[in-house]
């Protein structure tokens, strides 16, 4: 396990946590302290009488601490990893307690009994003609909704974009809210994200103009959504809002094995909801696959995964063409990471990848990887990331601080997030440790 | 697409003609509408665009160029990174000049969060590094406060932009600058400068004269003596006093000698004589103090006010001044007598108050210890007339006075005014110090915890910690005990009280980060 510092406080839910968590890496706070090829445990003297039992699945970093707080990970497990991360040798090896095992085995318990009741609700009868039912009735719903929808794009660019710039976020907020009672869900928060895009950036009105057309293609797509491909299908009604149940992936999903590179993790925080992008690179299928998890206000993330670290495990993932979500499944274990990104692609590359997976999905956003050889470069009119073949992008927003002091300007492998406008970088490996570069939040 | 977004932007009800771009697939003829035609237009365009997206060109940057010396070991990051981040108390001084000790430099991923605070800046500037100095170089922001914290080597251009065009920052930075350089020039500049500065600029430009202050500044400082501004006047004078060859020094220690009349007793000449004056002890000297009515012009003209901050009446108030000019030591030679002496005297008169105040104040400014020693002595034993001054009074004291002080008050288990004393204490402390406050800290433990809440006991958590910042490192070991003892506390968790609990964690963090720098980083 080679933890750092950065790498466990990026699993805080927020700076508070962070730094309570780092106070905590104290050993005298810890009368016992030990771990296991799975796991990390300690007993932390808290407020209460008795201390604290906090343990932590090495595999995936899910904790459980006997504290109060509502926090995930609280302070204690962090402490616990910050120790773990800076002076690795307090945590001697040796047998799991009663109260770790058990939690650990009822960890994996649960994970078994998920899949296998996923399995069986995939097998169990169901009464088909009330299920038909519902669904023709959502789909009537449905269509109906994005025949609206329609309607108020095509007035829009009927009346002309230009005064939306001083109109407000009402507009976009009664389109996604008719959008929600016609449940597409997906589609409605696409649309009240829009009301970001007036006004910001003098390239606004071309942004708002594709996004709008995007839209208006997907709704002309779906009502011939029988003539396209089963992939393409599935993606379109992704992108409309009927979303998979997790059981229903596990039953149904496509699996992959194989040791999987985390490259790096991105949170966005809208005001209401949180939601986390964590990257996965296949070492032997080369595969991307996307981790996505959504948390309301405050709340944790329910799973964390650690930038940097190397999980031999098996992904399933959502149906669709192009780049998939996927979600990890069984047991995953920690592999020993060679302290290095996986092989790389260049800018050209990334490019290419890119039309690629449009090609397959037209809706396509997002996509990462690692690229090759790249260097940070601040300019006069921005910040931009160069490879060997002096080829550039642009980067995302003006703080890339630590990626230029880390690196020195000079060229390493990076892990990158692309959107098709700007380039998020996401960490790199320098002197055997990865450095994330996004924050948390 | 410009043209498609031009047509949205206006509306297709108000543009007449569409536009015709490369997606004019046969699917677009089935479009129902001028506006569904445009919709479709742009999102496939768009899809169109990204799919033929073209990298921009741009040469790989130059890198920074390497560093000789070698980066702080990792095992040292997370506690660099509590340091800089201000979570280990006072500990950064300290680390800073282990650093510089060793040849070493911070790691590059603790470099933004030092350029990015003024304050870890200031701490952290001497160990950054050539990485450092290369960062800054691309944040203007961070270059301008690089540039603040060393003495820099400004060309005569840019002195003469700064001092003609800068803000007072740079102009008091310019002055400075060139007062090292040439002296002379710099005196010149202010002279032609100074008449058309107002305000605090202006005091803060004639306060910058004082690094390098010399008689060749009297000239200069004597007419500003005449300035409008009373902050100005004042600062002049405080510059004037402690040239002790001005005129201005010569001026008020006639006032002062004009103003106090000693009468020292003529030494016994006979055995009998000098055997009656030791037994009598009568008082050596007496002293009639004779102050004018109204303020002198002249002596206003130097600065001297009716009114002072210390709630002392008009004349007392102008006694005290002129007392703060005249250094101390002249007393003790004009009469033949030592400090000890002449305190009681100056105490016993009607002015008292103000000849206390302004034989302690001359005593800081021109750090005279002896007498310093001495208004101490009369504080101790209780003189109510120096109550207050405290801070003052420890500051007349050199080194070796205030270390023995110290421990006195330590064994004699009053840490209060240890603790006052300790603050102005040169570091690291010396062995015996850092014993004597251990001792302290441990004989306080080992009584029983009073239940006095009425009269909260003195915090030793307090000593402790300064201790563990301003011990030398070869005793830091002779500290396990103390440290010990926080960690007991500690490993209780915060049941006793959170407050004693923080405190705990605080000085065994310090005393493991010390130890762990120490170790990580020999000398």
């Amino acid at each position: 396990m080679q933890l750092t510092e950065q790498q466990v406080l990026a699993l805080a839910p927020d700076s508070g946590s962070a730094s309570n968590g780092r106070k905590l890496a104290q050993a005298k706070q810890w009368p016992t302290l030990g771990r296991s090829p799975r796991a990390a445990w300690g007993e932390c003297q808290g407020s209460g009488k008795t201390p604290y039992q906090v343990r932590v699945d090495l595999a995936d970093f899910a904790s459980k601490c006997s504290c109060p707080s509502f926090k995930f990970p609280c302070k204690h497990a962090l402490g616990l990893l910050v120790l773990a991360a800076n002076q690795p040798d307090l945590l001697s090896e040796g047998n799991e307690p009663e109260w770790v095992a058990s939690w650990l085995d009822k960890r994996a318990d649960t994970a078994s009994k998920k899949e296998v009741r996923a399995q069986a609700k995939a097998e169990a009868p169901v009464d088909e003609t009330a299920q038909r039912k519902r669904a023709e009735k959502r789909e009537d719903r449905v269509r109906e909704g994005l025949a609206g929808l329609q309607r108020w794009l095509e007035d829009l660019v009927r009346n002309g974009l230009a005064p939306l710039a001083s109109e407000g976020p009402a507009p976009w907020e009664q389109q996604a809210s008719r959008l929600v009672d016609a449940q597409a869900g997906a589609l409605a928060a696409r649309v009240r994200a829009l009301a970001d895009l007036p006004g910001a950036g003098e390239h606004w009105p071309e942004r708002l103009l594709a996004e709008l057309g995007r839209i208006s293609l997907a709704v002309q797509a779906y009502e011939r959504i029988e003539q396209l491909a089963p992939d393409l299908q599935a993606v379109l009604r992704q992108y409309i809002g009927f979303s998979l149940r997790e059981e229903e992936v596990l039953a149904t999903g496509e699996r992959c094995r194989d040791q999987w590179w985390v490259i790096g993790q991105t949170t966005q925080n809208d005001g209401r909801i949180r939601s986390q992008r964590t990257w996965l690179l296949g070492a032997q299928t080369g595969q991307t696959a996307l981790m996505l998890q959504f948390a309301a206000g405050k709340q944790p993330f329910a799973a964390s995964y650690l930038p940097g670290s190397l999980l031999e495990a098996e992904l399933v993932f959502w149906p669709g063409a192009g780049l998939r979500r996927a979600l990890l499944t069984g047991q995953p274990s920690l592999l020993p990471s060679s302290a290095s990104l996986p092989p790389s692609r260049s800018v050209a590359q990334l490019l290419d990848d890119a039309a690629h997976y449009l090609a397959a999905n037209p809706w396509h956003e997002r996509q990462a990887t690692v690229l090759q050889d790249v260097a940070p470069r601040c300019g006069a009119d921005g910040w931009q990331l160069v490879d060997g073949a002096g080829d550039a992008l642009p980067l995302a927003g003006n703080e890339h601080w630590l990626w230029l002091a880390l690196s020195g300007g000079h060229a390493h492998a990076l892990a990158v997030e692309w959107d098709g406008q700007a380039i998020q970088p996401m960490g790199l490996f320098i002197g055997h440790h990865y450095h994330p570069l996004t924050r948390g939040d | 697409m410009q043209e498609l977004t031009r047509l949205a932007l206006l509306g297709c009800a108000n543009a007449g003609q569409d536009v015709c771009t490369v997606i004019d697939t046969p699917a677009l003829q089935a479009a129902s509408s001028r506006e569904q035609r445009l919709l479709w237009q742009a999102g496939s365009l768009a899809v169109y665009l990204a799919a033929g997206q073209r990298p921009q060109t741009a040469s790989l940057p130059q890198g920074a160029p390497l560093d000789a010396q070698a980066e702080v070991p990792a095992t040292l990051h997370p506690l660099l990174n509590a340091a800089i981040g201000g979570e280990l108390g006072g500990i950064a001084p300290w680390l800073v000049q282990r650093l510089r000790a060793c040849g070493l430099r911070l790691p590059a991923q603790l470099l933004p969060q030092v350029l990015d605070k003024q304050a870890a800046l200031e701490t952290w500037h001497t160990v950054i590094g050539v990485r450092g100095h290369w960062l800054a170089g691309h944040n203007p922001s961070w270059q301008r406060r690089l540039e603040g914290q060393l003495p820099t080597q400004l060309d005569e251009a840019t002195l003469q932009r700064n001092w003609e065009e800068g803000n007072i920052d740079q102009r008091r930075h310019a002055l400075a600058t060139l007062r090292k350089r040439d002296p002379a020039l710099a005196r010149e500049w202010l002279l032609v400068r100074l008449p058309k500065e107002r305000g605090e600029p202006k005091v803060a430009l004639v306060q910058a004269l004082k690094p390098g202050l010399s008689l060749a500044d009297e000239p200069l400082l004597e007419s500003l003596l005449d300035d409008r501004n009373l902050p100005v006047r004042l600062a002049a004078a405080r510059l004037l006093t402690l040239l002790p060859e001005s005129a201005f020094r010569g001026r008020m220690l006639a006032r002062a000698q004009a103003c106090l009349h000693w009468q020292v007793a003529a030494p016994a000449r006979g055995v009998l004589a000098k055997l009656g004056n030791l037994l009598n002890k009568p008082a050596p000297a007496s002293l009639r103090v004779d102050l004018p009515e109204d303020l002198p012009k002249d002596w206003e003209r130097d600065g001297l006010r009716e009114q002072s901050a210390t709630g002392l009446g008009k004349r007392a108030a102008l006694l005290c001044q002129l007392l703060e000019h005249v250094p101390p030591s002249h007393w003790s030679d004009l009469t033949g007598l030592t400090p000890a002496q002449l305190l009681p005297i100056l105490a016993a008169d009607e002015w008292n108050k103000a000849l206390l105040t302004g034989v302690l104040d001359a005593s800081y400014r021109y750090q005279d210890a002896e007498w310093g020693a001495a208004l101490m002595d009369a504080y101790l034993a209780d003189n109510p007339l120096l109550r207050g001054d405290e801070g003052k009074l420890w500051a007349c004291l050199n080194d070796v006075q205030r270390e023995a002080l110290i421990c006195q008050h330590l064994h004699q288990g009053s840490p209060m005014p240890a603790s006052y004393g300790l603050r102005g204490m040169r570091t690291p402390w010396p062995s015996t110090l850092s014993a004597a406050v251990c001792q302290a800290v441990l004989a306080d433990a080992s009584q029983p915890a009073s239940n006095d809440t009425q009269r909260p006991g003195f915090d030793f958590s307090q000593l402790s910690e300064q201790l563990l910042l301003h011990c030398a490192d070869d005793d830091l070991p002779k500290l396990g005990e103390l440290v010990a003892l926080y960690a007991d506390r500690l490993a209780q968790g915060p049941l006793a009280g959170q407050r004693q609990y923080e405190r705990a964690r605080l000085i065994v963090a310090l005393a493991e980060a010390k130890q762990t720098a120490i170790k990580e980083m020999p000398l």
